[in-house]
């Protein structure tokens, strides 16, 4: 049945108080509006069974929506199995309370698409959920998404307990060494032709094929998108990032929750990666590696994409477990500036405040106003300045030391050099912190 | 109200870096001094709160210059100050 009523715009949203004082100046950010028009995924033949496969359904409606102009696409309370949805234009999809949007674990769903990750171009298998060039997308509603992640994620053994590393190793897959396990062959393959998770020196589409599954992807991931809102829902389990805003302008992020579990591998809970004006609010986050991270591209292809991150205000958010709970890079060679972090609780995470880089990276990081923020229990540093980023998490380094020798000599300032500058900090209380604050030098880990 | 960081085994290690200012921090730190310096120019810290009866609030190491601390803090208890 198409109903004819009922808009999701929810024009009742209004962020106006996060522009109160903010120290630097930005458009008001735009919050997508939608027609009335309503269909049901149960309108083109779903089913919410937990394992009828729903992706043509959600397929069809998306499509027929679309011509009617858009609107809103209703996922009532079930469990819908599905491979990925491809959103459009226009499209609203609302997860009704007792929604789930469960994703397959068959990798062959999800075929290679051209993308951007960890800041290189690359290619990377297709989201679960995606949209490109899209205008007033929208995630909204009570209901939750998963990503089927356990299936993609490689696992390191001392992330889990035993009983768990037991049971992962009787499910196949394939060792690396005996702490170290990969879901298939050619995820371990694509592992060991990769530099930070992107593959090097493959030249044909059968080589890609060859390491498809190490490729995951994104679970959400918006490209070159004008008008984005997520609001409300239950984001878990991705494959690799949870959230990825890539080259987007207006993004509202609104009282989502977002989870992976805490050995997650590039876990991320949200990646804002050059986009422009945005908000992130009332949201939690509970995740395996960083969870609210700004990034804009890496090294010199990022320096000649030049699209910063700016206008990013972040407010009125909770983190538990993640690498860290505010962070900026260490992918930020496009420049990052114009960013408001304000009234958050860090409460678990392995490091409060990340700022991470390296040499090579460029890039220009200014005018970052952090205050009003509220840490517990932080296992190694409130604050962390860390410009020799070398892929560890703060805690791997800990454990791991740093044999690394000591830099004695620094080298010249070219446009390989990151620079960060303006960065204000007030009002931060940090109890039962490893250490206070470390701006590092490579090879000094207390 | 200061920028306050309680409880934290270690204090506050800062290296290679230039035009940092602090104002009104206040570290409890259980081993150490409060504030290591590695390598640090134009340093400016005004109002610093730190634990009593520390033998080292402020160490000094490398090639640090011009680093402008409060008059507060007994100079015995700054180490490595040119």
């Amino acid at each position: 049945m198409l109903l004819f009523s009922c808009s999701t715009a929810r024009a009742a949203n209004n962020y106006d108080y996060l522009y109160t004082n903010l120290p630097f100046s930005m458009p008001k950010v735009e919050v997508p509006v939608f027609k009335n028009n309503v269909v049901t995924v149960t309108d083109f033949g779903g089913l919410g069974d937990g394992y009828t496969l729903n992706t043509e359904a959600f397929k069809k409606a998306i499509s027929a929506l679309s011509k009617m102009g858009g609107g809103q696409l209703t996922v009532p309370a079930g469990v819908w199995f599905t491979g990925p949805i491809e959103l459009v234009s226009n499209i609203n999809l609302h997860l009704d309370k007792g929604a789930l949007i469960l994703f397959s674990p068959d990798f062959t769903l999800y075929p290679l698409v051209n993308t951007i990750f960890e800041g290189l171009a690359t290619r990377r298998c297709q989201s679960p959920v995606s949209a490109r060039n899209a205008v007033n997308v929208a995630i909204t509603g009570e209901g939750s998404i998963n990503g089927s992640g356990e299936a993609w994620r490689p696992l390191k053994k001392a992330k889990v307990i035993d009983s768990y590393w037991k049971k992962v190793i009787k499910s196949g897959g394939v060792l690396k060494d005996p702490t170290y396990w990969f879901p298939t062959k050619g995820s371990l393959k694509g592992e060991s032709i990769s530099d930070s998770n992107v593959p090097r020196g493959i030249m044909t589409d059968s080589s890609w094929l060859e390491v498809k599954d190490f490729l995951r992807p994104a679970m959400v991931n918006f490209i070159e998108c004008r008008n984005v809102m997520l609001q409300g829902v239950l984001f878990e389990n991705s494959p690799s990032w949870n959230i990825h805003p890539l080259l987007c302008t207006n993004v509202i992020i609104d009282n989502i929750t977002v989870r992976n579990p805490s050995y997650s591998q590039n876990g991320d809970g949200i990646d804002v990666e050059s986009c422009k004006n945005v908000l992130i609010v009332k949201s939690t986050f509970d995740v395996g590696d960083d969870a609210i991270c700004i990034k804009s591209g890496k090294d010199e292809e990022g320096r000649l994409r030049a699209r910063p991150a700016e206008n990013i205000i972040v407010d009125n958010c909770k983190v538990f477990k993640g690498h860290g709970g505010f962070v900026v890079g260490s992918e930020m060679s496009g420049g990052a500036r114009n960013i408001s972090v304000r009234n958050c609780q860090f409460l678990g995470t392995d490091v409060g405040l990340r700022f991470k880089s390296n040499r090579g990276r460029g890039g220009l990081v200014e005018n970052i106003y952090i205050s009003d923020i509220y840490m517990f229990d932080i296992a190694t540093d409130s604050f962390l300045f860390d410009l020799y980023y070398t892929g560890k998490s703060a805690s791997e380094s800990l454990d791991d030391g740093d044999t690394t020798p000591v830099v004695v000599q620094t080298p010249p300032v070219t446009n390989e050099t990151p620079s960060f500058r303006n960065i204000y900090v007030s009002n931060i209380v940090s109890r039962n912190a490893r250490r206070a604050m470390f701006f590092p030098i490579r090879g000094s880990y207390l | 109200m200061p920028v306050e960081l309680c409880s934290s085994q270690y204090g506050a290690v800062i290296c290679e870096s230039d035009g940092i200012k602090f104002r009104n921090v206040h570290i409890i730190q259980q081993t150490g001094p409060a504030l290591t310096l590695q390598n640090v120019k134009n340093f400016d810290l005004k109002g610093f709160i730190y634990p009593e009866n520390l033998p080292e609030v402020v160490k000094i190491i490398g090639k640090s210059q011009n680093i402008q601390l409060p008059a507060s803090i007994e100079k015995d208890k700054i180490v490595g100050m040119k």
